[in-house]
């Protein structure tokens, strides 16, 4: 199997298995649109991503790599977020600041599995919380200055105009 | 960017995720958290008014939440029950009231729905 090289934005090195770097469409496109040499040494350079993510999103594409390709989804349906498998439970057990960035990871690469388990793993922070909940969670200020009523009036207003 | 441009980031809930990306989170949201964290940060709302998906849930769950507190200052019975513990006798005092909370067809009924369920509970008891 040929490796590759990826590069992180902070100059580290790691070297890949082809099949597994294609997990990411963004590099299985680049790699098909410029072609390989098996002798050539090239590396790829990832200036979106620093050396820590790249480590955890290598891990998750080798543990991942024989999956089969997850099904186009229908936007509209309301999506399961309870289906997160456990090593991908245990793989997301890091502070908020890792899950944030390893999204924005996943949409830069275009790893499509990578990004719904991500993102399912925040909604599931937000899921059946109350506001105060939420903002404790995510420490947020409440930036509704306005009062109580006014908001209401607001969403309501919004919501009437169809 | 968000140093150079500090109005920008007031417009945005944490620099970390641009707007499309939490317009992906909140599609997996249910309805009901969905309007929970609407009223978390003026951010959130500005994302679902963008995205006719996410608009069209959140007017529903807006509505739903409508109906329910309508129900419960239509009708309180949907929501609590008082019974008394012992038959009602004539001329005795204190007969302690018993408040029960019966949510057992859960919020989102309708009056009528509700009315139907409350009478079904009611046979089966007796």
């Amino acid at each position: 199997m040929p490796n590759i090289k990826l590069q992180s934005s902070d100059g580290e090195t790691f070297e890949v298995d082809v099949e597994i770097a294609k997990c990411s469409v963004t590099i299985k496109t680049m790699l098909e649109d410029l072609g390989m040499d098996d002798e050539e040494e090239e590396v790829v350079p990832l200036p979106n991503v620093n050396s820590a993510i790249l480590r955890k999103v290598i891990q998750w594409a080798t543990y991942h790599k024989d999956d089969p390709p997850p099904p186009e989804d229908d936007e509209n349906k309301e999506k399961r977020t309870d289906d997160i498998s456990s090593w991908d439970a245990d793989f997301l057990k890091v502070d908020q600041g890792t899950l944030f960035e390893l999204i924005l990871a996943a949409n830069y690469l275009d790893i499509k599995g990578l990004l719904d388990v991500t993102c399912k793993t925040v909604a599931n922070m937000i899921k059946g919380k109350a506001p105060e909940e939420i903002r404790k969670t995510f420490n947020i200020k409440n930036d509704f200055t306005a009062s109580k009523k006014s908001r209401f009036v607001e969403e309501n207003e919004w919501c009437e105009e169809k | 960017m968000f140093q150079l441009l500090p109005f920008l980031q007031s417009t945005c809930l944490f620099p970390e995720l641009p707007v499309e990306m939490w317009c992906f989170i909140l599609r997996y949201l249910d309805p009901r958290s969905l309007l929970a964290g609407v009223r978390v940060h003026k951010s959130w709302l500005g994302v679902c008014r963008g995205d006719p998906v996410l608009k069209k849930r959140l007017r529903l769950a807006l509505e739903e939440e409508k109906t329910v507190r309508r129900n419960m200052i239509l009708d309180p019975r949907l929501s609590l029950k008082i019974s008394r513990e012992l038959p009602a006798e004539n001329y005795r005092p204190n007969v302690q009231k018993m408040v029960v909370k019966v949510n057992d067809f859960g919020p989102f009924t309708s009056v009528k729905e509700g009315l139907r369920l409350s009478r079904k509970a009611d046979e089966r008891k007796r």
